[in-house]
């Protein structure tokens, strides 16, 4: 989980997420020494750097008054900088490379510069941002921003068993290459159909949080098999109150017939109780994605 | 706009006073310049030199491009050599080599590096760590005995002679230690990933104990070259 951005004609900048840093890189690594490092240079750049994201709807301003004077400000318009792109500016006249991308689904920069100049840079973001109420946010707020979303956490929302025609995320896989890693049975998934997906959901009642990991049961006739009489068809993998919505979100894992249809509602187990929930698809927040876009 | 290197925080506790060095706020004196002097002469300090520039340079015809730009020798492995007004250049291995260099000085490197590169035939790959690294310099008739409580390297001199460099463990992180003196002064400097620094920092400060180990601030440094 991460961004990689063409920064040279053969040079590629990667990020990954904060507890993948090693792993990704070993894995490359792997490769690289096992016959395709032939003209492939890799450097762990991960203390170089230091970065920060900068996410709102005045995000764009905030850049603006950061700029030198020698810089024009129509290089960060939304036309000269779409969502997915990067650039190399100076933002209070420390060299910066930008990445517009968007875990928290606002108008978002991540916004890299050499680790020595990261005291600075971020003083300077706050008192540029200080006309707009800038403030710091934790990665609390950002994990229920990106619910709101439905942007995923790989490694909480995912595991070594799920993959993205799973989780509904086929618009990431381009099964028309040549060749990659994990094609073939990519390609056999996509012809075969998958048989549980995930998907966003809602609960019915606002009482109870469901935590993360909680199991979604139907009731059955008790046998040996099913002790309890409930038989296990998903697990919850994110859940938060949004402020935003004033609703308990979430997204799980469900058989794919019920994932698929928009009025399935289901249970969640927790402490002895069974609390409803319904399912819900797309983003629960700018399903359009014109904040995180524009 | 300031620069902090990785130890800013040990230096700032200590009430070190600073200086600016092409924009790296170094710690310059933490008690005396005097004090500072005896502590590298007569036992061993440490001084924090992340400010300087640190490059690694990567590729088959790497060395090539070292000996068109800087004329130095063919250095085999470990090997370092610096000429007249360039910079330290060590052989980490075949095909990779660590530049060190004066504050500053690392932007210009790096440009001449690249435009040496892309002239030739094959990949060289030209990264500056200067900000992703600290550096730590151990000054002092003890340092090689604080680095052998920390470090299962031989540090005779028959083994690790002077202007050499190593890969190893230092308190169990990985570190590039190079065997330079100063002026006679047995010295070593330990290259390693910024994110250890203040660790290795304190690491070594109480490794250092027994020894009488204490900060060395930039002023008695220079004064060592002298």
């Amino acid at each position: 989980d991460g961004v990689t951005a063409r920064v040279g004609e053969n040079e590629w900048y990667m990020t990954t997420t904060s507890g993948g840093a090693s792993r990704v890189y070993s894995w490359i690594q792997w490769w690289l020494q096992s016959g395709w490092g032939d003209g492939v240079h890799l450097t762990q750049a991960t203390d170089g750097w230091a970065a920060f994201n900068l996410a709102g709807p005045d995000s764009r301003n905030v850049l603006a008054d950061l700029l030198d004077e020698s810089q024009d400000a129509e290089q960060i318009s939304s036309a000269s900088f779409p969502y997915m792109h990067v650039r190399e500016l100076a933002l209070a006249s420390i060299p910066c490379r930008l990445m517009r991308i968007g875990f928290t689904g606002e108008l978002s920069y991540e916004i890299h510069c050499p680790a020595g100049c990261g005291m600075a840079l971020w003083e300077a973001i706050l008192k540029a941002g200080e006309a707009y109420g800038i403030q710091p946010f934790g990665v609390e707020a950002q994990r229920t921003l990106r619910l709101e979303k439905g942007h995923i956490i790989v490694g909480q929302d995912t595991d070594a068993l799920t993959n993205p025609l799973m989780a509904d995320m086929e618009w990431l896989v381009k099964l028309d290459k040549e060749d990659f890693l994990g094609q073939r049975m990519l390609k056999r998934e996509a012809e075969n159909g998958v048989t549980e997906k995930l998907v966003g959901f809602k609960m019915i009642s606002q009482e109870f949080l469901p935590e993360e990991g909680l199991q979604i049961v139907k009731r059955v006739k008790r046998s040996d098999a099913y002790p309890l009489g409930l038989k296990i068809l998903g697990w919850v993998t994110s859940a938060r109150r949004s402020p935003t919505l004033n609703e308990i979100i979430g997204l799980c894992w469900l058989p794919k017939e019920m994932a698929d249809s928009p009025i399935t509602t289901f249970k969640i187990r927790r402490a002895g109780q069974l609390l409803e929930a319904k399912v819900h698809h797309g983003p629960f927040y700018d399903a359009d994605g014109g904040r995180l876009k524009g | 706009m300031h620069k902090y290197t990785a130890l800013h925080s040990i230096a700032f506790a200590l009430n070190a006073r600073f200086k600016t060095v092409d924009g790296w706020q170094v710690p310059n004196v933490y008690t005396s310049i005097e004090e500072e002097l005896k502590t590298s002469e007569r036992r061993v300090g440490l001084i924090d030199q992340s400010a300087n520039s640190r490059i690694i340079v990567e590729g088959s015809n790497a060395l090539a491009l070292l000996k068109s730009l800087f004329k130095v020798s063919n250095l085999g492995i470990h090997q370092g050599e610096m000429k007249r007004n360039g910079p330290a250049v060590f052989a980490l291995r075949p095909d990779r080599f660590l530049i060190l260099d004066l504050p500053g000085k690392g932007a210009e490197r790096v440009e001449a590096l690249k435009s040496g590169a892309n002239n030739g035939s094959s990949l060289v790959t030209i990264t500056d760590i200067t900000h992703g690294s600290s550096e730590i310099m151990l000054v002092g008739p003890d340092s090689d005995d604080l680095l052998s409580a920390v470090c299962g390297l031989d540090f005779h001199d028959s083994i690790f002679p002077d202007m050499s460099a190593k890969q190893s463990s230092v308190a169990k992180t990985a570190q590039t230690i190079i065997h330079r003196n100063v002026n006679g002064l047995r010295s070593y400097t330990l290259i390693g990933t910024r994110s250890y620094g203040v660790y290795l920092w304190e690491t070594l400060i109480e490794a250092g104990a027994q020894y009488n180990a204490a900060p060395v601030g930039l002023a008695a440094y220079d004064r060592l070259l002298k």
